[in-house]
């Protein structure tokens, strides 16, 4: 351990005064760097995928915007654009089997039209050339480029709600794994900046080289890391959903049709005549000599000049109202939050049911969307999106030289895992940290659960695990 | 001193409520909305004739809420104009009756399809729906394909195009 640090516990001379308060500290530095160890041991493979597609996502708007160029910008910028009812009807018209459910209209007149699509069963965004018409490209929703690295970042890529909540656990588990390295990295002697804030690179290949490799970076980054996992966490299943209750709580959440893909209203517009208007179609009666019809749907034109005269700035989408008593919704799709606008349409009389904007949030709401942005690498341009990606690259150095510094250390025939510590009032002390912890993260703390378990139940009472797992 | 104190404190208090409104008045959005959660809209229940005979004025009758509440001070204005001809749009203000009933007559001398928009403005909000209507069998018939086709597209996927005929 010695050569492990520039300066534990153990190294300091002895003292009586001291001595056993050195022995309690070397016990904890033992027991976290102990819980640090299996954390990684057994996250850091998850946290590698997650920084690597994480790295990938970050640069969505550049990659995609190479890989389908052709797809997403026009050939010839024109001088008006068609009604987008126009080109709907063009669309379903030109390939049969295809609703459209939304259509999002860009801020650059050189882009195109992206279409939602279903077509026959396959859900699918085509892009159309606003002043032409023309679909540039179809891409299937869940094959595109960011679709799949989305995907491998949140349910890695197998898919599923297991696999989902086993992302989340790893990034609880990253939280704890920055807070113990941390703790292992806190310089003990107030001189010591080599191997604390500057790496030393003096006897390549040591254990002290990948040692610094690890936990320098680690130190510098450990902010980012924990930016990244807090604004990550919203999503998340479990700890989302309390996030969530929490921000309902306190009253700072999200507005009730704040967001287009939370619960929409219902039109308000007395519809009850659609249905029954035409009784004498079905039967062998007489046909009238004049008749009215149901109210008609507005057009996506109409909602458009709605938007514009509500101030809803571009770029936007505009999602189809969906059955009799279905809504418009226009909701912005902007790179940067702050100007986020929500609105529910009533589809007959154009009346604006709701209308949430960003300052309409609460301060959770808020700091949660902000977050999003930060996270995805929008909120402040280029500089945000490569602050992103040396944090994931940061974290990808970081668990290969743990691996090094592991495999430096690790003897023959055991795991190499630090052993535990001697006193077992700091073991239980630093388990009843993590048990607050578990409380805080639900995932983390039934994962807790399962490790006393086994621990107790199987891996204790057989010698050779017991000695290879040095418990 | 003491009665002195006393208005201070007063405009002090005020101070602190009208703040506490100020502070309020940012959710303002959300503090407008109704039990549904919807801010202020009007909707309006347009009510065609029973039955269009050519060349006799019909009356055209529209009743406009707000929450429930009829509402009598807004500017309403019919449109009607034939199906696929918006150029021959014939405008024609709507009169108040109370109770938030609206009226206009209009006079139609060919059979076909129309259409009657009506473009209600009460302060600042603002509602347009439109109905369909048919004068003459053929034009009842072809209104009555049109709805299916419509409720059609509404609710499924579309079926390219409505060739129902085998």
């Amino acid at each position: 351990m010695n050569t492990m640090t520039n300066s534990s516990p153990e190294a300091k001379t002895p003292d009586s005064r001291t001595s056993s308060n050195s022995k309690l500290f070397a016990a904890l530095y033992q027991s976290v760097w102990r819980w640090h160890f299996y954390a990684g041991v057994i996250f850091a493979p998850f946290l590698v995928i997650l920084a690597f597609s994480g790295s990938m996502y970050l640069f969505k708007p550049q990659i995609e915007g190479y890989l389908y160029k052709d797809m997403l910008t026009v050939r010839e910028v024109g001088t008006a654009a068609l009604p987008a009812d126009e080109i709907i009807a063009k669309t379903m018209r030109a390939y049969p089997g295809t609703t459209i459910s939304s259509i999002t209209f860009p801020d650059d007149p050189q882009s195109t039209l992206a279409l939602a699509a279903n077509r026959n069963g396959t859900s699918t965004i085509m892009y159309a050339d606003p002043y032409t018409g023309h679909i540039t490209g179809i891409l299937n929703s869940d094959e595109t480029f960011s679709a799949f690295f989305k995907k491998m970042h949140s349910e890695l890529v197998i898919g599923g709600t297991w696999a989902n909540r086993l992302v989340e656990l790893a990034a609880c588990w990253a939280i704890i794994l920055v807070l113990t390295g941390l703790y292992l990295w806190w310089p003990r002697n107030k001189s010591a900046i080599w191997g604390t804030i500057l790496p030393r690179f003096n006897k390549p290949g040591s254990r002290q080289f990948w040692r610094d490799l690890h936990a320098v970076p680690a130190f510098w980054l450990s902010i980012c890391i924990l930016i990244l996992i807090a604004t990550g966490l919203p999503w998340s299943g479990v700890l989302g959903g309390q996030i969530d209750r929490l921000a309902n709580a306190t009253n700072t959440n999200y507005p009730p049709y704040a967001l287009s893909f939370m619960a929409k209203p219902e039109s308000v517009t007395v519809t009850k005549d659609i249905a029954d208007n035409v009784p004498w179609a079905a039967e062998n009666l007489p046909v009238p000599k004049s008749a009215a019809g149901g109210y008609m749907t507005l057009s996506v034109q109409d909602i458009s000049a709605i938007a514009d005269k509500q101030q809803v700035t571009l770029p936007y989408t505009i999602s189809m109202p969906r059955g009799d008593t279905g809504v418009y919704t226009i909701s912005t799709s902007h790179t940067q939050p702050g100007d986020n606008a929500t609105l529910h349409v009533d589809p007959y009389s154009g009346a604006v049911l709701t209308d949430v904007r960003y300052t309409d949030y609460g301060l959770m709401a808020k700091a949660i969307t902000m977050g999003i942005a930060l996270h995805e690498g929008r909120l402040f341009g280029l500089a945000n999106q490569l602050l992103g990606l040396i944090t994931c690259i940061g974290v990808i150095l970081i668990a290969i030289s743990s691996y090094f510094m592991w495999r430096k250390r690790k003897p023959q025939g055991k795991l190499g895992a630090p052993g535990k510590a001697k006193d077992k009032r700091v073991t239980i002390g630093v388990l009843l940290i993590m048990l607050v912890l578990g409380a805080l993260m639900p995932l983390v703390g039934l994962s807790l659960i399962i490790v006393l378990l086994l621990d107790w139940l199987i891996i204790s009472r057989l010698r050779p695990l017991k000695h290879w797992f040095s418990a | 001193m003491n009665t002195r104190s006393r208005p201070i404190r007063k405009t002090a208090l005020v101070l602190a409520m009208t703040a506490a409104l100020a502070l309020s008045a940012c959710t303002a959005n959300t503090g407008l909305t109704d039990e549904k959660g919807l801010l202020p809209h009007l909707t309006v229940d347009i009510e065609l004739p029973e039955a269009f005979t050519l060349d006799f004025a019909a009356p055209f009758h529209i009743r406009v809420e707000q929450h429930k509440v009829p509402v009598d001070t807004a500017e309403v204005t019919f449109e009607i104009w034939p199906e696929n001809h918006p150029e021959e749009r014939v405008r024609i203000p709507g009169e108040s009756n109370g109770k938030g009933l609206y009226t206009a007559e209009h006079q139609l001398s060919t059979e076909g399809i129309y259409i009657v928009r009506c473009h209600v403005v009460s302060g600042s909000l603002e509602a347009m729906p439109a109905k369909r209507f048919a004068i003459g069998e053929e034009a009842v018939l072809s209104l009555a394909e049109l709805e299916e086709q419509q409720a059609a597209d509404g609710e499924a996927p579309a079926h390219g195009g409505g060739h129902d005929h085998h």
